[in-house]
């Protein structure tokens, strides 16, 4: 294979992939713009949009071979309605564990996150074992080819099902008055407050609204990668670093984070060590942190939250 | 909320006579098992709570010192037929040599940052373990670890070494209640509380956060080496993230500031763990090893949310209140029978 | 005898883009009141915090007992005998009262994590000094009674005098207030009049931040205005009280004319 091609399947590659470590990151940053939350579990929204689809469109045994799903529905209406499941459970992981815990600690707050991506893990075992799954394609057809490099109908879906999320987000954020309801919690929440923005709705909101695109980003990706019950960690961690490229803050940022991780993780695959491929967004997450910190005050932001600011 | 020297001592007493008498009332190998688990556990547990609870500082990646304890001295032992208890000793030292050098960029981060950063180590490790086979026996292991020995007296039997681990154990809950109701102690609380103020009180809290996540790393990778030279045998799966988060489970449930919380928090997590493990394939058919998890993330949420400070120190601060309350209570009530009836008037 | 025990040169601190402290430059004597004053986002916290080694200046310098100290951090100023109180009261809300103020002797003391773990006797000794130093400090604040309380228990104007007897019990050489009367009762306002005032007379040099006028009037030998970041007077509480420019900055003729103007030099020495 020719150095150009190699460089341009590569990118074709990273682009894809980094696309959904971008609608990750999108999620983290909804959540956190919000409600200042971390969310370890973002990563299983992903995994059971994309388990829950498969369960619906095929004949899929759960509960060990207990029971047989067979709905078999169609792809589309079967994406919608997973969608709005995975929603609502994350609107479920809102009241039942983050919204009692008001005012907790941030190691609280964390542990709290773990928590229920234990439960989700654990729950999502005990559903569909341990075997992984995939949806069909959703568009059959041949792929692109760039002078040699192949992009795949489906490599398209997941590019552009994010940008499609993107600039829908981009208008709700921008143009209508929940999302920037939304944006006003996240700036000053007791002004926000006081301007009559009910904060608990805006967070379930957030919440629902996360959990939604973190489903669609493991829909998209299942026909090409399969999904197991335990690949929601590593989603978690590397949006999470997608996220922090950005700036945990930026929407926009999260996903040229995202995209740019992707790429990073492809061609350190290629030319470094496939081994440590999942390193990768460790190295980029210690190299961007500690870049951070050296061009901030010495102490880090909280201490000039602390001194009264 | 620190109990008394006195207290101490006399819950240490206690322990050390029933941790001697248990064994013989003991039916087999694998309750024997069980008890070396939690000393084990325990000690990283205490450590990660001195981390935790004392400094306020989060690490997901204490599995990572566990893992250089068991690896260091399984090369030791294994390639350079060094004694145990030297092995177990260099094996601390490069550990805290390692932590040092780790952690003085990284405890420079906070909350859900620095929580990645450790994360992020725990999966560095594993993969590096993995794939570095011929330093560390990649995916099948390091094999042919022999067992502990002092001098000529070789630890052969589970029962022995349970002995020594709990030996082990006892002496740093020792060394950590010391280090607790000290001047190192307040430090650390005082840099939990608002490092702000401890730092214009005079406490180096960079110097602080480091010692006591070195100390940590020293207690896991003395914890590492006692497993190592227990099972004799080590793979990468026993330092998984996963792990890490069970040792959190323990110091959330203990008591996120009690030493004693931590023997409490790895005993109760070891036999949950356990129990479910007998328990869940009966409820569930066919349920495999790790579906437990699930029972964890639920009590991990509970707990954060209603006895954010643990079990023994939610509980044992519920009960100092409730006393408090009711000797308020009963003050007021002596006033007001006093005043001759009437309520005193707010001053 | 006027040695000068903290000085600031030119000193500038940013926000992206919002210059907080502008170009301030002061310097204080030793064994003098000194107090900050100036309207609401004038930089007095901001200067403070600069003093007190929370942040490093955008510029300038800063020298306390001639050491250089703009890049240094708060514990080392602790060190050298500096102490600090916080405006939103920074107390240790996981320790006792007690407690609280033995972390104040953490500088007076040495012993560290080995010695502490093995409880070696040089430890034992210093913690039992530890012990009696602090005990003392509250003996003075009167608050021996409540020595083993959750500090949290306590009531704001006893709070606030134990974050003093935690700054005392370092030994320090300046003290700095952030807002040492803001919430307190007209009494304890006085109380603490007289503790500053015996502070002083034992050699201690106090820099203060406060909003009550009447306070800091009565209290301060010097007192420097600050508004919207730049010095705008620097004199006796007199001068500045008639100083134009600082009335105008508080838009409010009324905050000097109405304070009772006791012009009693005995009290300002």
């Amino acid at each position: 294979m020719a150095i150009e091609t190699q460089i341009l399947q590569l990118i074709f590659a990273g682009v894809t992939v980094g696309s959904i470590y971008a609608l990750l990151a999108l999620g983290f940053v909804v959540i956190h713009n919000v409600t200042g939350i971390v969310n370890f579990a973002q990563g299983d929204f992903a995994m059971l949009g994309a388990l829950v689809a498969v369960t619906l469109t095929e004949k899929t045994p759960i509960f060990n071979r207990v029971f047989v799903a067979d709905f078999n529905l169609p792809l589309p209406v079967a994406i919608a309605l997973s969608t709005l499941i995975v929603s609502a459970i994350g609107v479920l992981f809102y009241l039942v564990a983050i919204r009692p815990a008001q005012g907790a600690s941030i190691i609280s707050l964390i542990i709290i996150t773990i928590g229920a991506h234990f439960v989700f893990q654990g729950a999502a075992l005990i559903t569909w074992a341990a075997d992984p799954y995939s949806l069909p394609r959703f568009t059959s057809g041949g792929p692109l080819e760039v002078i040699g490099a192949i992009l795949t109908q489906q490599n398209m879906w997941v590019i552009g099902v994010t940008i499609f999320l993107l600039v829908l987000l981009y208008l709700f954020f921008d143009r209508t008055l929940l999302g920037k309801a939304l944006r006003a919690c996240a700036i000053n929440r007791t002004a926000a407050r006081l301007m009559g923005i009910n904060i608990n709705r805006m967070a379930l909101l957030s919440f629902a609204l996360s959990a939604a695109i973190g489903a669609l980003a493991g829909i998209v990706i299942t026909p090409a990668n399969s999904m197991s019950y335990g690949d929601g960690t590593f989603l978690s961690l590397k949006g999470f670093v997608a996220a922090i490229m950005g700036g945990l803050n930026s929407a926009t940022g999260a996903v040229v984070g995202g995209i740019i991780l992707g790429i990073l993780e492809m061609f350190g695959a290629r030319y470094l060590s496939s081994g440590y491929k999942d390193a990768i967004a460790f190295v980029v997450l210690f190299a961007i942190l500690f870049a951070r910190m050296s061009g901030w005050l010495k102490q880090g932001q909280t201490q000039t939250e602390e001194a009264g600011l | 909320m620190q109990l008394s020297g006195k207290t101490n001592l006399i819950a240490l007493g206690a322990l050390v006579i029933v941790l001697a008498i248990i064994p013989n009332f003991l039916a087999n190998n694998y309750q024997v098992s069980i008890l070396i688990l939690i000393a084990l556990y325990t000690i990283m547990t205490v450590g990660l709570s001195l981390l935790m609870g004392y400094a306020g500082q989060i690490s997901l990646g204490q599995a990572v010192f566990y893992g250089f304890g068991g690896y260091i001295t399984a090369w030791l032992a294994v390639r350079n037929d060094v004694p145990p208890i030297i092995a177990m000793l260099m094996a601390a030292i490069v550990t805290g040599v390692f932590a040092y050098v780790v952690g003085i960029p990284m405890l420079r981060l906070r909350g859900h940052y620095l929580a990645m950063a450790t994360l992020g180590l725990n999966v560095i490790f594993e993969l590096a373990v993995m794939q570095e086979t011929a330093w560390t026996g990649g995916p099948d292991g390091f094999k042919g670890i022999p067992k502990f020995s002092i001098g000529d007296f070789v630890f052969e039997t589970d029962r022995e070494m349970y002995y020594v681990v709990w030996f082990f154990a006892l002496l740093i809950l020792v060394l950590s209640l010391n280090i607790v109701n000290s001047r190192v102690g307040r430090a650390l609380r005082a840099v939990h509380a608002s490092e702000i103020a401890a730092e214009m009180s005079g406490v180096d809290t960079a110097h602080y956060k480091v010692a006591v996540l070195v100390l940590s790393a020293v207690y896991a990778s003395i914890a590492g080496s006692l497993y190592a030279f227990w099972i004799g045998i080590i793979s990468p799966s026993v330092y998984h993230l996963t792990f890490s988060i069970e040792l959190v489970v323990m110091v959330a449930i203990g008591g996120l500031a009690s030493v004693w919380g931590a023997i409490f928090g790895a005993a109760s997590v070891t036999l949950i763990a356990e129990g479910l493990r007998n328990i869940l394939p009966q409820l569930l058919r066919g349920a495999s090893g790790e579906q437990e998890i699930i029972a964890f993330g639920i009590i991990l949420i509970l707990v954060m949310i209603f006895l954010p400070e643990g079990l023994t120190t939610g509980s044992i601060q519920r009960l100092r209140k409730w006393r408090a309350d009711r000797a308020m209570v009963a003050d007021l009530q002596r006033s007001v029978d006093v005043m001759g009836g009437e309520p005193p008037r707010a001053a | 005898m006027a040695e000068i025990i903290l000085k600031g040169l030119n000193l500038r601190k940013d926000f992206g883009g919002v210059i907080a402290v502008h170009n301030v430059s002061f310097a204080v004597t030793r064994g003098e009141i000194f107090a900050i004053i100036g309207p609401n986002g004038a930089g007095k916290t901001t200067l403070f915090n600069l003093i007190s080694g929370v942040f490093p200046p955008t510029a300038g310098e800063l020298y306390f007992k001639g050491h250089r100290l703009d890049r240094g951090t708060p514990h080392q100023r602790a060190t050298l005998g500096m102490a600090r109180t916080f405006q939103n009261l920074r107390l240790f809300g996981n320790m006792t009262v007690l407690e609280n103020v033995m972390v104040g002797r953490h500088t007076k003391s040495r012993y560290g994590l080995l010695e502490a773990a093995l409880r070696l006797p040089m430890a034992v000794g210093e913690e039992r000094q530890i012990r009696e130093q602090a005990c003392k400090q509250l003996e003075m604040i009167g608050l021996s009674g409540r020595a083993n309380e959750l500090v949290g228990n306590l009531s704001f104007g006893q709070q606030r005098l134990i974050e003093i007897a935690r700054a005392m019990a370092l030994e320090p050489e300046l003290l700095l207030l952030d807002e040492p009367v803001a919430g307190l009762t007209r009494k304890e306002v006085e109380e603490l009049d007289e503790l500053i005032r015996r502070l002083r007379g034992d050699g201690m040099t106090v820099v203060l931040v406060e909003h009550n006028m009447e306070f800091v009037m009565g209290i301060a030998d010097r007192v420097m205005v600050l508004d919207y970041g730049q010095k705008i007077a620097d004199r006796t509480p007199l001068q500045v009280q008639h100083n134009e420019r600082v009335i105008a900055a508080y838009l409010g003729a009324e905050t000097f004319s109405e304070a009772p103007l006791e012009v009693d030099d005995a009290k300002t020495r």
